[in-house]
């Protein structure tokens, strides 16, 4: 599985925590915005994330041009968090996520176990 | 509050409430970067109005009542977001047919009015308790603009790494070191001191742009073929042109007459008077959004009523300058937005070409975001512990951390100023049931 980190902050520190709680089983990839969400569409990469001051501005915005809405979905956005079970739901038909940056500790051990869990099956 | 209320800022304000969320209504220009992108789904039909509304609502409510609101009222200029993100979801709220058009001018007017006198009447009502803590809230800013020079020296080591962000922080320290002794220019036998921490921060700015132009290690890709599907948004936004210059223009003459700050560095500049300073940090602003206001108005033809803030740099020069100053800051606020509009085809087209720079916006806006939420937190914390020396520290340190376990987390930045608020509010609960007796 590869994941490409494209929006645009904190992009080290969440490539950094995926690798962390993925303990080497998925490929990370930090890559400018554009570049990740066009690299999710030719079929280069599995899964875009991306995290800003508001979980769905930057963090998502080249993944919603390019992939689409349907695609995309924000995992947190100021004032509100998903649960751990709508997290493991939005990532069955979801390829681009977003949060929150601040929120990166809290989301990103989840979303890994999730994808993991995904990809087993 | 900083701002007279007076004809021309009230005018001035019902024009801004109108105007911008007119743009918004008709889908033509919206302040909130993640609201944009949605766009396309709307207009190809598989978005609705009620959803757009709904998420236009969701982004930017806790934004307008956890972050614009306390950082207005601490600050005493409104932040701009408070304004923007607000018409944004007048705007979106109504149809964009003929009648919910005149709808949403008449709420935006209406608001631009009552978001004056609201401050104001917010003032006056603390102002009233019998223990004044409005001088406190000031605190608050205190450290962002001396923080504020270190964001270029963290982007720099974000983008090149650390030993070069390490060089940029310390020619920032030695520049502000030697501005504030040898900085005292005599021209005509009249002494003119440069401000330290406005050079500081020129010099910095300039060395981050030096660096990102330099770098190479991004890839520029395909980036321009694939942006070449876009090119119809782009002339669509440049049909709206004159509604989006006009934007522009008044949202310039509403910084130049203090009614409204780009950002809450500059807002604490302008608050104390400090002009060029207050312009300075919004070049630096402005660098970073360019790259974001741009792409997105590129994938979805909807723009920014104040573009990528560029227009605030002059506004903020021309603030002395008396009546001239306020006619130019509308001119150029408008010229401003037309150059802006027409440079997106060559944006699109050129984002090969300088792919650091592209990155550069990125890394500065992380960079500014970090330094905000320190600076404000501590801020509000100093705050805080002048209103209350017993409970202050402990009262905004507990706020952030619960923050962060709470389902429900307003922005890290938000908690300085909402923490020094809440705490003047509550020695004078205190106060009242003879808790907080007042000393001396």
């Amino acid at each position: 599985m590869k994941i490409v980190v494209g929006g645009q902050m904190d992009k080290k520190q969440i490539a950094q925590l995926i690798n962390q709680n993925a303990d080497g089983s998925i490929e990370v990839v930090v890559l400018q915005d554009i570049e990740a969400a066009l690299a999710v569409q030719s079929g280069n990469a599995d899964y875009y994330v991306g995290a800003c001051a508001t979980g769905a501005g930057a963090a998502l915005a080249m993944a919603l041009g390019i992939l689409g809405g349907d695609n995309c979905i924000s995992l947190s956005i100021p004032g509100s968090i998903k649960t751990n079970s709508e997290i493991f739901k939005a990532v069955k038909n979801k390829k681009a996520f977003g949060f929150v940056n601040t929120d990166a500790e809290r989301i990103i051990p989840v979303l890994v176990e999730a994808l993991l869990e995904k990809e087993k099956i | 509050m900083v701002f007279e209320i007076n004809a021309l800022t009230i005018i001035v304000m019902a024009l801004v409430g109108g105007l911008c969320s007119y743009t918004a209504n008709q889908n033509i220009g919206v302040y909130h970067d993640g609201l944009r992108p949605l766009y396309p789904q709307y207009f190809n039909g598989s978005m609705d109005r009620k959803t757009l509304f709904a998420t236009s609502f969701a982004l930017s409510f806790g934004l307008v009542v956890g972050f614009g609101l306390p950082t207005s009222i601490a600050g005493k200029i409104i932040l701009i977001h408070t304004l923007l993100l607000a018409t944004d979801i007048i705007g979106v709220a109504f149809n964009e047919d003929r009648k919910g058009s005149i709808m949403s001018v008449a709420v935006g007017v209406a608001f631009g009015i009552l978001l004056l006198f609201g401050m104001q009447a917010v003032m006056g009502i603390f102002a009233y308790l019998p223990i004044d803590f409005t001088g406190n809230l000031s605190k608050v800013g205190d450290l962002i603009i001396i923080a504020f020079c270190v964001f270029p020296a963290l982007a720099v080591a974000y983008q090149c790494g650390f030993v070069k962000g390490v060089i940029v922080f310390l020619i920032t320290v030695l520049v502000k070191q030697v501005t504030s002794v040898l900085g005292v220019l005599t021209i005509d036998g009249v002494d003119i001191a440069l401000s330290a921490d406005g050079m500081a921060l020129l010099v910095s700015i300039i060395l981050m742009v030096v660096f990102a132009a330099k770098d190479k290690s991004q890839e520029g890709g395909n980036v321009g073929s694939a942006f070449a599907v876009f090119e119809k948004n782009i002339e669509k936004i440049k049909k709206n042109v004159m509604l989006l210059s006009l934007c522009g223009g008044v949202l310039a003459l509403a910084t130049t007459l203090l009614l409204v700050a780009e950002g809450p560095a500059s807002l604490t500049l302008m608050a104390e008077g400090q002009y060029t300073e207050a312009a300075m940090v919004a070049l630096g602003r402005t660098l970073g959004f360019i790259p974001l206001v741009m792409t997105t108005a590129i994938i979805s033809g909807v723009y920014s009523p104040s573009g990528t803030k560029a227009i605030h740099i002059p506004a903020l020069l021309l603030v002395n300058a008396g009546i001239m100053g306020l006619v130019g800051s509308f001119i150029i606020g408008c010229l401003i937005m037309v150059i802006e509009v027409f440079l997106l085809g060559f944006i699109a087209k050129g984002m090969d070409r300088f792919p650091g720079m592209k990155e550069l916006g990125d890394n500065t806006r992380t960079a500014m975001s970090k330094v905000f939420e320190i600076a404000l937190l501590v801020g509000g914390m100093l705050a805080a512990n002048e209103m209350a020396p017993t409970i202050g520290y402990i009262w905004v340190i507990g706020l952030h951390f619960l923050n962060q376990t709470s389902k429900k987390p307003v922005s890290t930045m938000a908690i300085g100023p909402l923490g020094a608020i809440s705490m003047g509010v509550i020695i004078n609960i205190l106060h009242s049931i003879g808790l907080f007796p007042i000393v001396g």
